[in-house]
């Protein structure tokens, strides 16, 4: 058992997939997290793949990756009687983060305004789509319709313009404004002695995603100009060469700063031993490399085409080159590196009999490096929860219709 | 507002991060703040100042002052120069440990400890000194002495492998996606270590590996690998899980005539309905093979054709506009012009707010997209010029007196 640096802190989720990777970076790192459901289980519950391919809301992948460590309780917000248990939960919790559409609790008596009432110091954090206001606060929102309306898809695709801009990742708008929503309730946290009480953090999806595209903005905002998209590497006003290539083997690797001269001289012996190095010394110094540079890419496809990708990206990071293979998420699972650095945290998963590699807190505490346990069965904890709010066994409200497994 | 009422109001940290992913970081905290000191050197510029552009007056107008890339990422922070190689540099920087809460570097592993500054003797100045080191790799393990970008971070964790149409090679990312994500996971590795040494006393040595970062945001692929034993693929456009269909991206007209697109995704019949009257009941949707959501997943090639076909002559702002009005999410694929000319939400949050840099002039600069009730964050001061706060730093802070500086400078370790 290894103590994270949030240990102590108590949070309430009431969230779905747009904020759940909140909650579960902070119950990694040590937080008390309960995750409200509804009598039939949280949405995200229902969301694949499933183990097995068996859809059923306890073996939900979705569910299981983004709820690890938290605890479960089922209340029906519907019935009074649901509504009470939950102000007795947030008022004795320091964070809550929830999803809800604007309006939705203040309409039922528990939103911010009677929370903060019962609970001064509570820090709550709402992640939606657009905010609270304005004028698209209507509008239906997902993950590519997000993607595409915070300009990041039109910085992704490929060098052919015929085709579509791509939307990158799965489920990164709801993670950018998770990563958001965190840093906002720990700001909160850290001000709430200085200040004597907690707030309200504001975070819309929308928001996020236009704050994360890095050269799109400085280029428009300084020099007026449209970047455009191109395969496997950055989009540019101008055509860059390109750093992508494919290896032996099928893969693909990602290499840049080829052309500078201290690593010109190791890179040619290093193609000569593929007997390739007189196809790069046609080329004359860095300036004339720079000058032809998409000559001099199509010769590195040529040596890249020698070699695998895994090969290409340990011999030239001998070489002090940055480069990488296009890896696959799997390829770490039994990576030496993740090993020593002990990334993996295995979880026994009863409904397999059999444990799990999880990634382990990205943020890696060195003396406390926390602790991942598995998402938790619909209502697990209910009454573990409703006990040390001291509830008598016989007060518990009745969650209706949990599904048996 | 004055620092004073800021939420890290108090909060120094000491910033040898350069290039992206520290400064985007340091950013998030600066912004609520805190007191961020960047140790700069014109031995060691941040590549921010120098390859980043754009530099809107010419790539050497003014010095390492010249970028807007910079000016950017590094507002409400202040600048000492301060040459770490030079043996005095290290008294000069044992006294700003001394009052300060942490330290961010997100150089190559090695780097801090060939200065000697390791953790260990941070703590000797600083019992309580949080160290955050944010390596590719990470600073322990088989690859600590690697080096990456971004890119790299991307391509290795399988965030490059994941984007793209499945039958073609990996689009990727167009941008440092890692960069910005890794800069955020830093300010909250930042966060919670304050939040920890608040319970506790105790200071932290953070070990953040950017590229554990995004193995870790690639969602659902590492269990759905172990579990059904089903490798990791591209989904282009498309949403297997949950199913949705339509579900992409099309072609639209534009007024500025450049290339111009639509995402358009239905998850529910409702959706698909609305959609189906909004284009005129057409003929082939009433056909069997789109007639259940498992039957338009099944036949989305031909289903896309036809939404294609139908977006195609339109205008893609005003079917954006009529399709949600109808109920069916539907979104632009945005350029940063129609972000800060167009899009009536942001202007209504008023995301992008102006800036004025002593040298660069007023430009447009990107906001902070979190809002705090009652000790709100913003944009109020534009990036430091290099070294503008040495002066200031050394005698103000320190307390140095006019010898002493005098001395650092003839030393060369204040530039």
């Amino acid at each position: 058992m290894s103590r994270g640096p949030l240990t102590g802190l108590r949070v309430v989720e009431l969230a779905d997939e747009q904020a759940e990777w909140a909650g579960k970076l902070m119950a990694d790192m040590g937080a008390d997290v309960v995750k409200v459901e509804p009598p039939g289980g949280a949405a995200t519950r229902q969301i694949g793949p499933f183990a097995g391919d068996v859809p059923h809301p306890e073996r939900s992948l979705h569910f299981w990756h983004y709820n690890t460590s938290k605890r479960s309780v089922v209340l029906d917000l519907g019935r009074p009687e649901g509504r009470v248990a939950w102000l007795r939960l947030v008022a004795g919790a320091d964070v809550l983060i929830e999803t809800t559409a604007p309006g939705t609790l203040d309409t039922l008596g528990i939103g911010y305004a009677a929370l903060s009432t019962a609970n001064p110091g509570l820090v709550m954090a709402s992640v939606t789509p657009w905010g609270q206001s304005g004028p698209y606060l209507g509008f239906a929102s997902n993950d590519v319709v997000q993607m595409a309306m915070g300009g990041i898809v039109n910085s992704c695709g490929y060098d052919d313009h015929d085709l579509p801009p791509v939307r990158p990742g799965l489920n990164q708008s709801y993670q950018l404004a998770s990563h958001h929503a965190v840093i906002g309730i720990l700001t909160a946290l850290y001000a709430r002695p200085a200040i004597g009480r907690g707030q309200y953090v504001d975070v819309a999806i929308h928001d996020c995603v236009s704050l994360c595209t890095e050269f799109a903005a400085t280029h428009w905002f300084y020099s007026g100009a449209f970047v455009n998209r191109q395969t496997g590497r950055h989009a540019s006003p101008r055509e860059t060469a390109r750093t992508q290539h494919p290896a032996a083997g099928g893969g693909f690797v990602n290499i840049a700063q080829t052309h500078n001269d201290r690593v010109w001289g190791r890179f040619l012996e290093w193609a000569d031993e593929a007997g390739l190095g007189d196809l790069l010394r046609q080329f004359g110094d860095a300036e004339d490399r720079l000058a032809r540079a998409s000559e001099v890419m199509d010769c590195i496809h040529a040596v890249m085409a020698t070699r695998s990708a895994e090969e290409v990206w340990h011999e030239g990071q001998a070489m002090g080159l940055p480069w990488g293979a296009v890896r696959r998420p799997e390829d770490w699972l039994d990576d030496p590196h993740a090993a020593a650095r002990g990334f993996f945290h295995e979880v026994y998963e009863p409904e397999l009999g059999r444990t799990l590699k999880h990634p382990g807190p990205p943020i890696a505490f060195t003396g406390h490096p926390g602790e991942i346990r598995r998402a938790p069965r619909l209502g697990e904890h209910t009454a573990e929860v409703l006990a040390e709010l001291g509830y008598a066994e016989a007060d518990i409200p009745a969650p209706r219709s949990i599904p048996t497994p | 507002m004055s620092r004073a009422q800021l939420p890290l109001a108090g909060v120094r940290v000491l910033d040898f991060s350069w290039a992206m992913a520290g400064p985007q970081a340091t950013r998030l905290l600066a912004d609520f703040g805190a007191e961020i000191i960047k140790i700069e050197s014109r031995a060691r510029p941040d590549l921010a100042r120098t390859s980043f552009g754009p530099h809107p007056h010419g790539i050497d107008a003014f010095g390492l002052d010249s970028s807007g890339y910079f000016n950017n990422f590094n507002r409400n922070k202040r600048s000492i120069s301060l040459n770490m190689q030079c043996p005095v540099a290290s008294e000069v920087f044992a006294a700003l440990l001394r009052v300060s809460d942490a330290v961010i570097e997100n150089y190559s592993a090695g780097v801090l400890a060939k200065w000697g500054w390791t953790y260990e003797r941070m703590r000797e100045e600083k019992p309580d000194i949080i160290y955050l080191s944010m390596a590719g790799p990470g600073h322990r393990g088989p690859y600590s002495s690697y080096r990456t970008f971004g890119p790299t971070v991307q391509a290795l964790s399988g965030m490059t492998h994941l984007s793209g149409f499945p039958d073609m090679e990996p689009a990727g990312w167009g941008f440092s996606y890692m960069d910005h994500t890794g800069g955020y996971m830093g300010a909250i590795a930042l966060l919670s270590a304050f939040y920890q040494r608040q319970q506790t006393g105790a200071g932290e040595y953070i070990d953040l590996s950017q590229i554990e970062a995004a193995v870790a945001l690639t969602g659902t692929a590492l269990l759905d690998y172990q579990v059904n034993g089903r490798p990791s693929a591209r989904q282009g456009n498309r949403s297997h899980n949950p199913p949705a269909a339509p579900h992409g991206v099309y072609r639209c007209q534009d007024e500025y005539d450049r290339d111009r697109w639509l995402s358009i995704a239905c998850f529910t019949e409702e959706q698909w309905q609305a959609l189906v009257a909004l284009m005129g009941h057409p003929d082939w949707a009433a056909a069997a093979e789109f007639a259940a959501l498992e039957a338009r997943v099944a036949n989305q090639d031909a289903l896309d054709g036809h939404i294609d076909a139908w977006t195609r002559p339109r205008l893609a702002h005003d079917t954006m506009q009529a399709l949600q009005r109808a109920g069916v999410p539907a979104g632009v694929v945005q350029n940063h012009k129609d972000l800060t000319e167009r899009d009536g939400q942001i202007a209504h949050r008023g995301l992008f707010p102006r800036i004025t840099h002593p040298l660069l002039g007023e430009y447009l600069i990107d906001g902070l997209p979190i809002n705090l009730s009652e000790t709100p964050g913003g944009v109020r001061t534009p990036a430091p010029l290099f070294g503008e706060d040495t002066d200031d730093i050394l005698r103000n802070l320190l307390g140095y007196d006019d010898d002493r500086v005098a001395a650092l400078q003839e030393s060369g370790a204040l530039t």
